[in-house]
């Protein structure tokens, strides 16, 4: 469009646009004609559930890959970014939360990383290179050691560093993926005063997220994407929360959380003076039936709970007591299993799951002792329990051989439950069950816990997420500093009761 | 808010099957690589090449290489990489050799060199898996020390005269087959069978894809990593043994070669499954290309410097064409 | 706790190596040694062939027997570490160096460093012509070590006319490249021709029995009929090439090799196709290098000749049962 010569020249031209961008991988459309328009000076929400084309399309707008049909703009121009480094000089820079620092070299250079190294004659002047650093990082109003390792910050201070390192090479279209999965909320907050900051700049900002609440404190615009295509635009104001679900889920929002009737009074687990390292002890019983919620801020000793009841962790004192046999976790996660707790851990890609193994053979790793026989394993066996978990837990796959890293984060999970599932777990542990679900596979997994707890397995879930805390739960234990600081019933609790608790203030 | 039905997201083609296609072009890269070097030298030399007498040849010429290679295979199952298979090789075959020059029975010997192989092992393993060295570290550190041993036990010269029975291991002919054919089928037989249908191999891969996702799932992977360096210090051992029956000496530095061509053979196997995980069948293709090529380019009369050459620029395009496989997806 | 157990362990694993590196480098040496002590700093990269190994050890001896102050610098064909070693050597004083069968274009550091301090350099087997580096090389002759061994192997065969013979040989060894481009060409002059038409190069000494046997084999598998004799450059890759002639089935097929060591001299009392080496007399080098040393040691005086070839015998099944194994 050529709005130079047009009457209302209040318009500018967007910073950065997709416009009926079309990518497909072997056959399967990621991206259908998808379309992303962000103004220079706002902060533009991306959301779709897993899957729906959000990281493809960013890729796309970054260099990484080709688009087979549609066009990029900047400023109105048509581009063509032949690699990341192009989309860089063009001004265009995504951050991952996994993949931003170096954690081995010091701040200065991680915010200089992308920029020329000033030096003389080959011979870094550190003097400059601290300098110009430094202003970046003042530029964000923060105050961050610039001689220290980057791998020492805390995970805000390295979102800020990436950030500061994006501004130094002079970006002016940001893409975030996910940058809160990691901070508390104070850490959260600090960022937004930046992005809004960076915002009044006239920075565009692209802001990938599946937490709802906070799209809509700190952004300005929102698109929703579903199966590859962009379903709509909109600002903040003409939208709310129930909406931009059942458009991501593409049916309107349901109950997301069946109703709580499947606890006993029978004693599965007790739990009397556990410690460990940031965990002080900490005792508790949970019940057959029961859906234990485990919250409190991050670094509370929630995740460290968890992990010396699976064994994954090793206590320096206390008793672990699983249907009347008392563990000593010096046996690890195998002694536990066999007593009958199992963990899904937190870190899904990492702890979770092999992803370039097929479902069948992550299945099988928990599965070793239970389908061998004088060290020889049935391998006939495993694929029985492989195919009995893809119908039971409706894993969207192409078989119990397709290669887990090729499922959605959803599926993903579905897989390292199975996994853990065919233990027949009496105490089934999971750390953050949904993160980085979509929307609707949240709500199947919320379906499962229930069907569990319904079978007579006690379930202890930990989550930062306060209303999935509520609504997965029959009963909500808060920590705060390795100890546990509240007892609630679900059915009483607010976000309020357990953010006090949280915060250590004990009723 | 606008509803519009999507329209179906599949592309007409049916892409399942299109996958798997040319995934198996590039997964069977490497075996092709294998038979166009036959195909090739067939060409080249008919008469002599593609003769029985030659395939024979080549087979009985890659037999200890093939027993290696296993031994590094099991490692690198593991995620880790064994530097000492070769020297390891070369001691336990030194020590075989210097106990029956000094009167000791045959059985005696052999063991004797298994356990000597299977000690080196054991170091290595306990330096990773307990110590938490890196394995390139550990295992370049018994390289070294176990190369010195190699010397000691050789005095640095070549020892030989072992008693003529031995010799039978190396050199026997049953079925008209040379015997380390058949011990090198039995190795490998039992090294994919104890890594496709037992528990501790189905530990080792866990671990190798990965050991925070084995260890939270209820693996020993300590113990793991300690077995896999231990089975390779065993397995490197027969090999040695073999090689000094053949060649009826040993001297200091006899099978340090086939460190680096073992880690090449696995290296060209990983390209053949999609995982990328190392496996018996693969290495065997990586051990047939080492083996067609060194014999192949000595019939066709092309230097051993050429030869080098080539097996290295063989690895690179194997793993750049496994790598532009993975990039495709 | 754990961590600090590690490292207790790895440093300690660390010194071991470190220890056994210096025992291996460190030789016998004493130390300090007063004004009056003639200081010997002596080296070998081919600590790891036998012959290196027991003449350079002989030296040792004979020298600490003489009262001198003996250094044995070692190597597995590192000349780096050699280079770097003598330089520090030379940097602490040392009255005489000795080279134990170097090569001589890949000292040039050492040579510099000595020259400048003035220090004279002997050598075994430092090469096949005259080199001013040296105060004197005393060698083999590698003619004569080609003229017998060739003669023996045209012997065997029936004379060289119109033969087919495989010459295996290994360039980076300057006596062994010598040698086998003699051969070729005393064996062009007789009439026969190179198998393969160039010398087979082994890559690496320590595998070449295993390098050969493979030559050989995949040789004859390509040229049943193209092939009457090889010639080796050194014992261990002729025993390989014999294995494989053996194996082969063929008893019209002879192989030669250079050193007489052990395992050569049993396969040529066989009978087998194995029908002569040569043997280098290194321990009457050996004497012959001590004597310049000593009048040195006495007198300061030099060596008026730089170059001196001493005589090599054939060995063959007429001799064999007298002659001493070189590597015994």
């Amino acid at each position: 469009m050529s709005t130079a010569l047009d009457s209302s020249a209040v318009e500018v031209a967007p910073a950065l646009e997709a416009v009926g961008v079309s990518k497909h991988f072997d056959g399967v459309f990621a991206l259908n004609g998808a379309q992303l328009s962000v103004q220079p000076g706002e902060i533009h929400a991306l959301l779709g559930e897993n899957g729906a084309g959000k990281s493809t399309l960013i890729k796309v707008v970054t260099g990484l890959y080709a688009p087979d049909e549609g066009q990029i703009r900047r400023n109105g121009e048509t581009v063509a970014f032949a690699n990341v480094r192009a989309a860089h000089g063009a001004g265009v820079v995504a951050l991952y939360q996994e993949l931003s620092i170096v954690p081995t070299v010091s701040v200065a250079e991680n915010i200089l990383l992308g920029a020329e190294t000033p030096s003389r004659g080959g011979v870094v002047s550190w003097g400059r290179l601290n300098k110009r650093a430094g202003e970046q990082l003042a530029r964000l109003n923060q105050r961050i050691p610039l001689k220290k390792l980057a791998g020492e910050l805390s995970p805000v201070q390295q979102t800020m560093v990436a950030v500061a390192r994006a501004l130094a090479t002079d970006a002016r279209v940001l893409i975030l993926d996910e940058p809160t999965a990691a901070l508390t909320d104070t850490e959260i907050t600090d960022l937004f005063t930046v992005l809004r900051r960076l915002r009044d700049e006239g920075v565009a900002i692209v802001y990938v997220s599946h937490r709802l609440e906070e799209v809509f404190e700190l952004c300005d615009r929102l698109t929703v994407m579903r199966n590859g295509e962009t379903i709509v635009t909109r600002t903040i104001a003409e939208t709310n929360i129930d909406e931009v679900i059942s458009t991501m889920v593409g049916r309107p929002h349901g109950l997301m959380y069946p109703a709580r009737d499947t606890a006993t009074s029978e004693v599965v687990i007790e739990v009397d003076g556990l410690t460990g390292s940031r965990v002080q002890d900490v005792s508790f019983r949970a019940h057959a039936g029961e859906v234990l919620g485990v919250g409190g801020l991050a670094g509370s000793g929630r995740s460290e709970l968890l992990r010396l009841l699976a064994g994954a962790q090793k206590q320096t004192s206390g008793d672990i007591t699983v249907a009347g046999n008392t563990l000593r976790h010096a046996g690890g996660v195998g002694r536990a299993l066999e007593a009958g707790i199992a963990l899904v851990p937190e870190e899904r890609r990492s702890q979770g799951v092999i992803l370039g193994d097929s479902i069948q053979d992550n299945i099988a790793v928990a599965n070793i002792p239970t389908v061998s026989r004088a060290g020889w394993v049935n391998n006939r066996a495993i694929a029985r329990i492989a195919r009995s978990a893809l119908s039971d837990l409706q894993i969207k796959a192409r078989g119990p051989r397709q290669a887990v890293g090729q499922l959605s984060g959803g599926n993903q999970q579905k897989v390292v439950l199975a996994k853990m599932l065919s233990r027949k777990p009496k105490v089934l542990l999971m750390d953050e069950p949904t993160r980085g679900i979509d929307v609707g596979t949240k709500a199947e997994i919320y379906r499962l816990i229930r069907r569990l707890a319904a079978s007579g397995t006690t379930v202890i879930a930990v989550s930062s997420e306060l209303p999935e805390l509520i609504g997965m739960s029959d009963r909500i234990l808060i920590m705060h500093q390795g100890r546990i600081s509240g007892e609630v019933q679900a059915a009483d609790a607010d976000e309020e009761i357990l953010l006090s608790y949280a915060y250590g203030r004990t009723a | 808010m606008a509803q519009t039905e999507a329209p179906p997201v599949v592309a007409p083609a049916t892409p399942s099957d299109r996958t798997s296609f040319t995934a198996l072009l590039w997964q069977g890269g490497t075996l092709l690589a294998l038979v166009v070097l036959v195909i090739l030298f067939g060409a080249l030399q008919p008469d002599a090449f593609l003769s029985f007498g030659n395939v024979r040849n080549i087979l009985a010429q890659i037999a200890i290489l093939a027993i290696i290679a296993s031994a590094q295979t099991v490692v690198m199952v593991v995620g880790d990489f064994d530097l000492s298979v070769g020297v390891t090789a070369t001691l336990a075959g030194a020590t075989a050799a210097a106990l029956m020059i000094d009167g000791w029975s045959i059985p005696l010997a052999i063991v004797a060199a298994l356990v000597v192989g299977t000690l080196v092992g054991v170091v290595n393993g306990i330096l990773v898996a307990y110590m938490n060295l890196s394995a390139f570290v550990a295992t370049l550190a018994t390289l070294t020390s176990v190369g010195g041993l190699a010397f000691i036990v050789t005095d640095g010269t070549t020892l030989f005269g072992m008693p003529e029975s031995f010799e039978v291991i190396g050199q026997g002919r049953p079925l008209g087959l040379p015997l380390p054919i058949f011990f090198a089928v039995i190795v490998c037989v039992v090294v994919w069978l104890v890594l496709k249908f037992t528990t501790i191999g189905r530990r080792w891969y866990a671990v190798g894809g990965s050991a925070e996702v084995a260890r939270l799932s209820g693996v020993n992977v300590r113990l793991a990593r300690f077995l896999a360096f231990t089975v390779a210090g065993f397995v490197s051992a027969i090999g040695g043994i073999i090689l000094v029956s053949r060649l009826a000496s040993a001297s200091a530095t006899s099978a340090n070669n086939y460190m680096l061509l073992a880690v090449a053979a696995v290296f060209l196997g990983m390209t053949v499954l999609r995982s990328g995980a190392a496996n018996v069948g693969g290495t065997l293709v990586g051990v047939g290309i080492i083996g067609v090529m060194s014999n192949g380019l000595n019939i066709v009369g092309v230097s051993a410097y050429f030869q080098q050459v080539f097996t290295g620029l063989i690895i690179i395009a194997a793993v750049t064409l496994s790598a532009l496989k993975s990039r495709s997806h | 706790m754990r961590r600090r157990f590690a490292t207790v362990v790895g440093l300690g694993v660390a010194s071991a190596l470190v220890l056994s590196a210096c025992s291996d480098s460190g030789g016998d040496g004493g130390g300090g040694g007063g004004d009056d002590t003639f200081r010997v700093a002596a080296f070998t990269a081919g600590y790891g062939t036998p012959v290196g190994k027991s003449t350079l050890d002989a030296f040792v001896e004979r020298g600490e027997e003489l009262g001198w102050d003996v250094t044995l610098y070692t190597s597995d064909f590192d000349y780096d570490k050699i280079n770097t070693d003598m330089q520090s050597a030379i940097t602490q004083g040392v009255d005489a160096i000795l080279a134990g069968y170097p090569d001589p274009r890949q000292i040039q550091p050492m040579v510099a460093a000595a020259q400048e301090a003035d220090i004279p350099i002997f050598s075994i087997d430092g090469g096949v012509e005259p080199n001013e580096d040296f105060v004197v090389d005393v060698t083999t002759d590698q003619d004569q070590i080609a003229e017998l061994s060739v003669g023996a192997l045209g012997e065997a065969m029936g004379g060289l006319e119109g033969k087919d013979v495989m010459v295996i040989g290994h360039d980076p060894h300057v006596g062994i490249s010598t040698r086998s481009r003699l051969a070729v060409e005393m064996l062009e002059e007789g009439g026969a021709t190179i198998a393969g038409g160039e010398i087979r190069q082994v890559l690496a000494p320590g595998t070449s029995q295993e390098e050969a046997l493979k030559f050989v084999t995949d040789y004859l598998q390509a040229n049943p009929e193209g092939l009457d004799g090889v010639w080796v450059g050194w014992d261990h890759a002729a025993v390989g090439a014999a294995q494989a002639i053996e194996e082969a089935g063929r008893d019209d097929i002879f192989v030669t090799g250079v050193d007489a060591v052990g395992i050569a001299l049993a396969e040529i009392e066989k009978n087998g196709p194995f029908v002569a080496t040569v043997v280098q007399d290194w321990p009457a080098v050996l004497d012959e290098v001590m004597g310049y040393m000593e009048t040195f040691a006495d007198s300061g005086e030099l060596p008026e000749e730089n170059f001196v070839e001493t005589e090599v015998t054939l060995v063959d099944r007429n001799n064999v049962a007298d002659v001493e194994p070189t590597d015994a």
